[in-house]
């Protein structure tokens, strides 16, 4: 037998392949669809409703604090005092109309204390 | 989505579509694996298409299960399954060798078969002829000869199936084809050689 010739009757029977059975393929199909993996349902990603907006930075920052309305107490108070910090004091007379000593002497709250402290 | 054997999606996407719970992967599958595993297998197994269909249902079992884990890239479905099949059938050669008959003494004696001298055979006796031939082969040498050229697999593939380097498949295969062609030989009249050239 020559190369050629087998070569021939081994492509016969590459183009030869036996059907199986409907009924083998039957099984085969049952076995897969017995043991496949049931399909996983698909969960929301969180329970927070779809149309619900996110919070903003500055609301979160807020509810740090108790709220808005806390929040601009807390920011005016800095102010003020950041303020109160940077001018001198003799700049106080505007606004308290000379009732405040800015001289830097001593003030004596209580000049009718000094019985307290005398001894005998 | 629904696919059969013809849809273009590659076997390892239909794996994963399988493992995703896709019955339609399942049915496409089946219909494009199992054909190749049975007709392997039952050359293989000389012919005993009972046996074919054990090993190929038990090949197909494995493949089910192993879905879930399938990783894409590693290997191809097919070659997978070759290797599989190719495993069971030794394992049924070898139970069938501790038996005290083998299936090639059950075998019919193409030479003693009473066919008439100056007939020619039909296809099917061309193919039973062969397979006989193929069944005297050595296992290894049977396995590289059915792969390449019944199967159509590529060296490299037939390398991963047997699980052997490129190198010696070609070698298993040239030893085949020859051991084939000595087989055979007797046979030229009775295979219808002669007389189709004479035709000519």
């Amino acid at each position: 037998m020559t190369t050629d010739d087998l070569d021939g009757l081994l492509a016969d029977a590459a183009r030869t392949r036996p059907d199986p059975s409907p009924a083998f393929m039957d099984r085969v199909l049952a076995d897969a669809l017995a043991l496949q993996p049931q399909p996983v349902a698909l969960q929301p990603a969180s329970p927070r409703r779809a149309g619900a907006p996110r919070p903003g930075l500055l609301s979160r920052l807020a509810g740090l604090f108790g709220g808005g309305p806390v929040l601009a107490g807390v920011c005016s108070a800095a102010l003020v005092g950041g303020a109160l910090g940077y001018l001198s004091p003799g700049t106080y007379d505007y606004v308290t109309g000379g009732l405040a000593d800015t001289t830097g002497d001593p003030v004596d709250l209580f000049p009718t204390s000094d019985f307290l402290s005398s001894e005998g | 989505m629904a696919f059969d054997a013809s849809t273009d999606a590659s076997d390892e996407v239909l794996m994963v579509l399988y493992a995703n719970g896709d019955r339609h992967a399942a049915l496409a599958l089946t219909q494009r694996v199992t054909p190749r595993v049975l007709a392997y297998a039952t050359r293989m197994l000389n012919g005993d298409r009972a046996e074919a269909e054990d090993v190929a249902q038990e090949t197909m079992l494995r493949l089910w299960r192993m879905a879930p884990e399938w990783r894409q890239g590693e290997t191809k479905v097919t070659t997978w399954a070759y290797r599989v099949a190719t495993n069971l059938c030794i394992d049924r050669q070898r139970s069938r060798k501790r038996k005290a008959q083998t299936a090639l003494d059950d075998a019919p004696d193409l030479a003693a078969s009473g066919r008439s001298a100056d007939g020619t055979l039909i296809q099917a006796d061309r193919m039973a002829a062969l397979g006989q031939a193929l069944g005297q082969l050595p296992d290894r040498q049977r396995q590289a000869v059915v792969l390449r050229h019944i199967e159509g697999l590529t060296n490299p593939e037939i390398a991963e199936v047997m699980q052997i380097g490129v190198e010696a498949v070609e070698s298993l295969t040239a030893r085949g084809k020859r051991a084939l062609a000595a087989l055979l030989s007797g046979q030229k009249d009775a295979l219808g050689y002669k007389d189709e050239r004479d035709d000519d």
